[in-house]
């Protein structure tokens, strides 16, 4: 059962992963990075002795914030990068987050403060963890509620219209870029939820907590970077199967090891065809 | 190659100061020496895999890791063997690494690669924390036999494997390998249409890779004696993917600049009392600035000012030389050299091409022509191999040719250019014209260069006007002697005097190269300057064929061109 906590929170950084890869055409590898560093500045608030709750406030305010401004710069030199660009602009971001994040919050493991309370509750004779069913409930909510904003929405709407034809929507009138800053601070907060979430059940390092990508890039691809829903539920599969391997010896070492197993198998199936040059 | 006095200044004077510094300075700057060496090795090998081949990887410190393990193993199993065989060991037992992941991910591209190598990275970061390098759990320490546990020696060592390693990638640069990375990365559509292949190429360029790194990690084995994982944790490999971008590694002296920067970088923190983390930060900045530029990294840009000075005054433009109509005993055989029959493509519900049929004799230019949307250039995509299915028959001097995949069609000599032209930037004329041309003779190329007055060969295409790119794409294709080549659109973006020049040098490519042409073009008057014969399309069908001027005289051509249905 720990497990659904660390997969609601792949899910979620799994979601935002794929809502601006649809959007903003970015395959954002920093996405746990832009979490961790909202998560740790919300500790270091509560070190500082500061309510839980304004500190949590603080550092989903802050990793959007960051994430908008991270956006805005993106979109401001960036404009049509090529595919080569794109990825190595993604990579370079990843290296600049976490060194800011070493440098801010050092890169000693800490002891996180879990948000909810640790009451176990029965439910039809399992004992199931408060936490556990927040955290599953929150990562459906999240998928939830974006599946309906880009669906339903003017916003969405829009968004959508921009990742496929940028130029076209910016010629409209509309506001390409702010657009791209929305959508960027929205998954830097979301990510920081994420980050709480899973904090409290491994006392990670800034690096361990932003290498969590990994895991949530396993799940994207399953959902084939659009799908939301396949996503989620394959990022809940991860954290469970996480969760069980780890009672089972000679599998609890390398568990780990399974985001890339599934990322290598799911994209050597998804592209087993020829296609030429398509961009990806 | 000739020693001048060039080579004399850029190779033989810094190596020797190298060595000199080797035997003289204090022991420590010649370890901070050994890790250059060794940093430029895996700059390399990013420089190969990431910005000549176009893959990102962020795996390259784990194939270090796979040599590093290897040669640590081998140094505790086998005392007495001399250290060199050891690191080329363990760098030749990592290239078959490299060569299979490339081959497996061949058909990933762009940021899912990177998230393959990623996920690699990160696996087997894991796996080596589970139990560590060999020796440590003991504490005995890499030492090489002598005389290479003198850190001189060491260091001269690894001078030596980096200069070999240099010279053979300048040979492997006289093969098509290196020409072929760098059109596969603009396109790999155009390599394949070149008869290369693709999945072979990715597959290489990762191999030659890992055997850098790998030869690197073998080296720090012996440099650091006990090896920890830290050393190649997948963040180092997004720190020397973004040094090696800074730099401009896909030129040797990029790489070597870079092994300079990611030593130095540390090492003057250090001294300035700086945390040192603060370093992959700093070239993570100027990766994003190069990029942002987007005009290459600093070798790269370099190089790229020294060819502009270079060739300022040099002639830039293709000048087909007059053209005196040659008939001589060259007449059209009524033998076929293309025949497509009954070639139809469905695409979702709907009938693209319905059931074409159409032969290219020996020896002629064919023109194909129709309004936009007529199926013009996906008819060319069928022939040439490059639509997953489609029905009819293609068949070439006699052969059928359904299934056989792009890169063997071209092999066969069925050649196309692109209606958007693909120019291969970073290639020189030479380059590009080789890299074409495949196993065809070298006089034929010179031949082909004669014909269409192409400018110097060592100038880069990038120097070069847009009419001339299009001409040098259709030079490519003849140079490797085909039976047939597909032209779609030659013309499109030429001024009206080049077009007509470029007009003149098709209609006689039958007669001096002895191939049939293909001729897809919307000019008219290019056409009946060009071709003999023609065959219209409209919305998928041929409404007629013939003569040229026989077609262009009928009712339904007419119409069909100024928009109007041909009613019957």
């Amino acid at each position: 059962m720990a497990g659904l906590v660390s997969g609601a929170a792949y899910a979620i950084v799994a979601v935002c992963v794929v809502v601006l890869y649809r959007l903003v055409g970015v395959l954002n590898f920093s996405q746990a990075a832009l979490g961790a560093f909202g998560a740790y500045a919300c500790y270091s608030l509560v070190d500082a002795n500061f309510p839980l709750g304004l500190a949590v406030i603080t550092g989903l305010a802050l990793a959007a914030g960051i994430a908008g401004f991270v956006g805005w710069v993106l979109s401001r030199w960036f404009a049509n990068p090529t595919v080569l660009v794109r990825s190595v602009i993604s990579a370079v971001l990843f290296l600049l987050m976490l060194t800011a994040g070493f440098r801010l919050f050092g890169d000693s493991p800490r002891a996180m403060p879990s948000l909810v309370s640790d009451t176990t509750i029965d439910v039809a004779g399992v004992r199931v963890n408060v936490g556990t069913i927040l955290a599953v409930v929150t990562a459906l909510i999240i998928a939830t509620g974006l599946t309906l904003v880009l669906r339903y929405t003017q916003v969405g709407l829009r968004m959508q219209a921009m990742s496929e034809r940028p130029v076209t929507v910016a010629l409209l009138g509309i506001n390409t870029r702010r657009l791209t800053v929305v959508a960027w601070a929205m998954t830097g907060l979301l990510s920081t939820l994420a980050m709480l979430l899973i904090a409290p059940t491994r006392n990670p390092t800034f690096e361990s907590m932003s290498f969590l990508i990994v895991p949530a890039l396993a799940a994207a691809l399953v959902g084939s970077f659009s799908n939301v829903w396949v996503t989620t539920l394959a990022a809940l599969l991860i954290g469970a199967f996480e969760g069980g391997a780890s009672r089972v010896e000679w599998l609890a070492n390398y568990r780990g090891a399974l985001p890339a197993v599934i990322i290598i198998l799911t994209l050597t199936w998804m592209r087993r065809r020829e296609v030429w040059d398509a961009v990806r | 190659m000739r020693l001048g006095k060039r080579s004399l200044l850029v190779w033989i004077l810094p190596v020797a100061v190298a060595v000199a510094l080797g035997f003289t300075l204090p022991v420590y700057w010649v370890y901070i020496m050994t890790a250059v060496v060794i940093s430029t090795l895996i700059a390399r090998s990013v420089g190969f895999v990431s910005i000549q081949a176009g893959l990102i990887s962020l795996c390259q410190m784990s194939f270090a890791a796979i040599g590093g393990w290897i040669v640590s193993w081998l140094a505790l199993e086998l005392p007495g063997v001399a250290f060199p065989l050891l690191v080329l060991i363990g760098g030749l037992a990592v290239l078959p690494v490299g060569w299979i992941l490339g081959f497996v991910t061949a058909r990933i591209r762009g940021a899912e690669l990177a998230v393959v190598t990623l996920g690699f990275a990160a696996a087997l970061d894991l796996i080596l924390r589970q139990g560590s390098f060999p020796g440590v759990s003991t504490g005995t320490p890499v030492t090489p036999a002598a005389p290479f546990d003198d850190s001189r020696w060491f260091f001269l060592f690894a001078l030596i494997l980096l200069l070999a390693l240099q010279s053979g990638s300048l040979l492997l640069r006289r093969t098509s390998l290196v020409s072929g990375w760098a059109t596969m990365r603009v396109s790999e559509k155009s390599a394949a249409a070149m008869g290369l292949k693709v999945p072979m190429m990715k597959a290489s360029a990762f191999a030659i890779g890992a055997l850098f790194s790998g030869l690197a990690g073998g080296l720090l084995a012996a440099q650091y004696g006990l090896l920890t994982t830290a050393a190649f944790s997948p963040l180092s490999s997004f720190g020397y993917l973004a040094t090696a971008v800074l730099c401009g590694a896909s030129f040797f002296g990029g790489a070597v600049l870079a092994g300079f920067v990611a030593v130095l970088v540390p090492e003057i923190l250090g001294r300035l009392g700086l945390p040192l983390d603060l370093g992959p930060g700093l070239l993570a900045l100027g990766a994003f600035d190069v990029l942002r530029r987007g005009n290459g990294g600093i070798v790269e840009r370099l190089v790229s000012r020294l060819q502009d000075r270079r060739f300022r005054d040099a002639q830039r433009t293709s000048i087909p030389p007059a053209q005196e109509k040659r008939t001589d005993g060259t007449r059209p055989s009524l033998n076929p050299t293309l025949e497509i029959t009954g070639l139809s493509v469905t695409m979702g519900q709907q009938l693209l091409l319905d059931s074409v049929s159409l032969t290219v004799r020996e020896g002629e230019v064919h023109a194909l022509i129709g309004p936009n949307g007529a199926g013009k250039s996906l008819l060319i995509d069928a022939v040439s191999g490059f639509l997953p299915r489609y029905d009819g028959n293609v068949v070439l001097d006699g052969v059928t040719l359904n299934g056989v995949r792009a890169y063997a069609r071209a092999r066969r000599g069925i050649r196309r250019t692109f209606q958007e032209s693909k120019s291969i930037e970073g290639l020189s004329v030479d380059e590009f014209l080789r890299v074409s041309a495949g196993t065809a003779r070298r006089g034929h190329i010179d031949k082909v260069r004669d014909y269409f007055g192409l400018p110097d060969g060592l100038i880069p295409i990038r120097l070069l006007d847009v009419g001339s790119r299009r001409v040098l794409e259709v030079a490519g294709a003849l140079a490797s002697q085909p039976r047939v080549v597909l032209l779609d659109e030659p013309a499109s973006g030429l001024p009206e005097q080049e077009s007509s020049a470029l007009a003149e040098c098709i209609r006689d490519i039958p007669a001096v190269f002895g191939c049939s042409v293909l001729l897809v073009e919307h000019d008219i008057g290019f056409v009946k300057r060009a071709a003999a014969r023609a065959t219209v399309v409209n919305a998928g069908r041929i409404i007629s064929s013939g003569l040229v001027a026989d077609v262009l005289a009928q009712p339904e051509v007419v119409s069909s061109f100024l928009g109007k249905r041909a009613t019957s």
